[in-house]
């Protein structure tokens, strides 16, 4: 299957999501993620994770489940994959607030997009296996109406967005110190509850 | 240590205690997959400033270096472990010493704050001393790992 030949960004993608969390916890995975989300538009919602690849799902797990609020966790094909067992028990707890957006362009485009798993395996149809409704896209359009769908939902969902190998050019590095990061999120967390 | 939620990949030599914890119903008891899941939900928890534990083996914590290095540590996120010792004497698994024997020195390496408790503290003092490591971990702001033996006569 290869890289998917597809011109729906992931800035694209981010930036629709950028509109809809506004109020919501967003913890957005290490490289690229979070460094175009940043740039998109920085918030103190937003939890970047620059490191700990895999660890997205399971931070925003504990999140949806201490806060009771909205939480968007943005996760990419090979962080997802790195840590896909956090899905099994994301089925298990089934957290009603917790909505996962994976960007899938099949490869590992921090790292010059070598080709990634979900290149041939369906990675919504493995969130389904574990229990967890799926929302899935191809395009903006249906990453809009996916998206748009999920801030609806009641209940956990996962959406599996097909997104291409593009990235922004010139993207600041997030070199904030982690510390920092966490104290205007906490602080944010604090005065919006 | 009243805590809220219990995260659990559990060890035969602390089956009563996972028992004992599993049995409350006043505690959402969830089960891991694996280790590494387990800090980084316990990381969120504990954004949200809810209380939680985590009790697995001590052979979890290498699943675990990373996310305990880079985000618990790196982000000042405190958190609490209770991991059962492995390795030593009364050891049935031929494999774990070579992981078991150094597990303290490499959690120092990390810079992982960690207490053993074992038969040299009376276990009448044990509860006291958990609940004074999980106090430390959220006053330092760090992650915190009790490495306790349950072998016991």
């Amino acid at each position: 299957m290869g890289l998917t030949p597809n011109r729906f960004t992931r800035m694209a993608a981010l930036g629709h999501l950028w509109k809809v969390s506004h109020d919501d916890i967003v913890v957005a995975t290490c490289a690229l993620t979070s460094r175009e989300l940043a740039a998109v538009g920085h918030r103190p919602n937003h939890l970047y994770v620059l490191n700990a690849m895999g660890s997205a799902v399971p931070i925003g797990l504990g999140l949806a489940l201490g806060t009771g609020r909205r939480t968007w966790v943005i996760e990419g094909d090979g962080g997802l994959l790195m840590g896909l067992n956090a899905l099994a028990t994301v089925g298990y707890v089934q957290p009603p607030e917790l909505r996962i957006v994976v960007l899938d362009n099949g490869a590992f485009c921090s790292t010059g997009c070598q080709e990634t798993a979900a290149a041939r395996v369906d990675l919504g149809a493995c969130a389904e296996g574990l229990g967890i409704p799926v929302l899935r896209s191809d395009d903006e359009e249906g990453f809009v109406r996916a998206v748009d769908e999920a801030v609806r939902a009641e209940g956990t969902r996962l959406v599996h967005a097909r997104i291409g190998a593009e990235s922004a050019p010139d993207v600041a590095y997030l070199q904030a110190d982690p510390a920092a990061i966490t104290h205007d999120f906490v602080r944010w967390l604090d005065a919006s509850t | 240590m009243s805590p809220e939620f219990f995260f659990y990949l559990p060890c035969g030599s602390g089956r009563a205690v996972f028992e004992h914890f599993l049995a409350k119903s006043s505690l959402v008891c969830i089960p891991l997959a694996q280790e590494e899941e387990g800090v980084a939900i316990l990381g969120g928890l504990s954004l949200a400033k809810r209380r939680a534990v985590m009790m697995i083996q001590d052979t979890g914590l290498g699943n675990a270096m990373t996310v305990l290095t880079t985000f618990a540590r790196a982000y000042h996120v405190p958190l609490f472990i209770v991991a059962t010792r492995t390795g030593g004497g009364r050891e049935i698994n031929s494999a774990v010493h070579e992981y078991s024997d150094r597990l303290p020195q490499v959690l120092t390496a990390a810079g992982l704050h960690h207490e053993i408790l074992d038969a040299r503290l009376p276990v009448s003092r044990w509860a006291q001393r958990l609940a004074d490591l999980q106090r430390y971990a959220h006053v330092s702001h760090q992650p915190v790992i009790a490495l306790v033996d349950l072998r016991w006569d």
